[in-house]
């Protein structure tokens, strides 16, 4: 059996819900790590194919991971066309995401009374090239240079992710149906932003509750366009404000919508990568009604509670702070490691990566990240 | 809608609508390939 072999068997292992070799490794690192440790212009070169390429493939040697380990976070190009307002370069070249609210508290009946319309004016006030342009010609032109930016830069991602795939054999068990939030979490990253979201809770119910509404039938409406689904292909939802509201307010704004939508992805045999944000111990007989075979991956909930609700019923990763990554000695990193999967790993079900991707090179030590990815190996066989 | 005014920018001009200088040598690469693929489906458009 070839590496590319084996490393796919840990995963097909499992998806169809059977004791693999070994606990299987995700862990990576962003781009802007892989540049820096390379010791790149994250400013200049972070635009160049080739140059991304050498810095992933270098680091790639170093992080002997199951997958790919490097993942692209910043896609430039066309935030710089649109001179988009939530992703902004720093001065050092890396990409910011600023609070900002497109969409003003009063504007809901605009909202709800015309939901295309108004997401119109959204992305002309989202991006100043789209509100500036002196008129439709020029704004077309503008939409059409996006639209080429975005493509290429998924053609780069994709031609690098293929020859770094072939090098090094890496499973490619995990591959993405596209992204959705869910409804409540839509309404605050798209429009109302983070507080304005959580105020307008409070101070107009009814109306987020319509507001809601329509997003949620949008992301119905778009599962019914997706491809349909091979083994390890998944929707990826990354929750965000569940864990930041009363329990009431989760009850009634975010619960219901978010279970709508996975319980019609799984009627269509669409399989989810969520990703539970910060801590959801509290949210364990939620979590429970989420249909079974779903991919969740944890930041601070407690994995034995997880392990313990979940374990049973789906695939778990994450948990692994990237805290331990970046200050603990390599022996104190390996202890945590074994620690964590004497808790979930056994019988299987878990997937061992850190609880965030290393985002820069401060994030993580490099041997630790190595430290960590061999004790697996080592102590993670069944 | 067709569009009937499209010119390529030159590197010159995207330098200076993006604030750019030659240090930003790929990021330029990449605008100037934009504007190349932009204007071959508008051309490919007005030949239809």
């Amino acid at each position: 059996m070839d590496l590319k072999e084996y490393r796919t068997g840990l995963y097909h292992a499992l998806w169809t819900r059977q004791i693999p070799d070994r606990v299987p490794v995700a862990q990576g690192v962003d781009i802007v790590y892989a540049l820096q440790y390379g010791g790149y212009s994250l400013l200049r070169d972070q635009y160049s194919a080739e140059k991304c390429y050498e810095a992933v493939d270098n680091i790639t040697a170093l992080i002997d991971s199951d997958v790919a380990p490097v993942g692209f976070s910043a896609n430039g190009v066309p935030a710089i066309i649109s001179g988009s307002k939530i992703n902004v370069m720093g001065k050092d070249g890396f990409w910011q995401h600023p609070n900002y609210a497109p969409m003003k508290d009063t504007e809901y009946p605009e909202f709800i009374n015309n939901f295309a319309e108004f997401n119109n004016l959204v992305d002309m006030r989202l991006n100043s090239a789209y509100e500036n342009a002196k008129d439709e010609e020029e704004l077309a032109i503008t939409k059409l240079r996006v639209q080429v930016a975005t493509q290429r830069h998924f053609k780069k991602t994709a031609s690098i992710a293929a020859r770094i795939n072939e090098k090094y054999q890496f499973a490619t068990h995990e591959r993405s149906l596209g992204t959705t939030l869910s409804p409540f979490d839509n309404l605050s990253n798209r429009y109302r932003s983070f507080t304005g979201a959580l105020n307008d809770l409070r101070r107009r119910p009814e109306e987020v509750l319509a507001a809601v509404r329509l997003i949620c039938d949008n992301n119905l409406r778009r599962l019914d366009t997706m491809p349909e689904p091979q083994e390890g292909q998944r929707i990826f939802m990354p929750l965000h404000l569940a864990t930041f509201m009363k329990e009431s307010d989760f009850k009634k704004f975010w619960w219901p919508f978010f279970k709508e939508f996975v319980d019609k992805a799984a009627s269509q045999n669409r399989r989810l990568f969520i990703f539970c944000e910060d801590k959801w111990d509290r949210y364990m007989d939620y979590l429970e009604e989420v249909p079974e075979d779903a991919h969740i991956m944890f930041e601070y909930t407690d994995p034995r509670l997880a392990k313990e609700r979940l374990g049973k019923n789906h695939v778990l990763s994450g948990f692994f702070s990237v805290d331990i990554l970046k200050n603990a000695t390599k022996e104190k990193c390996a202890d945590e490691v074994k620690k964590l999967l004497d808790i979930v790993a056994p019988g299987g079900g878990y997937i061992f990566k850190s609880d965030k991707g290393p985002l820069i090179l401060g994030d993580a030590k490099l041997e630790n990240i190595q430290t960590a990815i061999a004790t697996v190996k080592e102590y993670g066989k069944y | 809608m067709t569009i009937k005014n499209f010119r390529k920018m030159t590197r010159a001009e995207l330098m200076e609508r993006y604030s750019l200088t030659e240090e930003d040598k790929y990021l330029l690469d990449e605008l100037e390939a934009v504007e190349e693929e932009v204007s071959q489906i508008i051309a490919k458009e007005g030949e239809k």
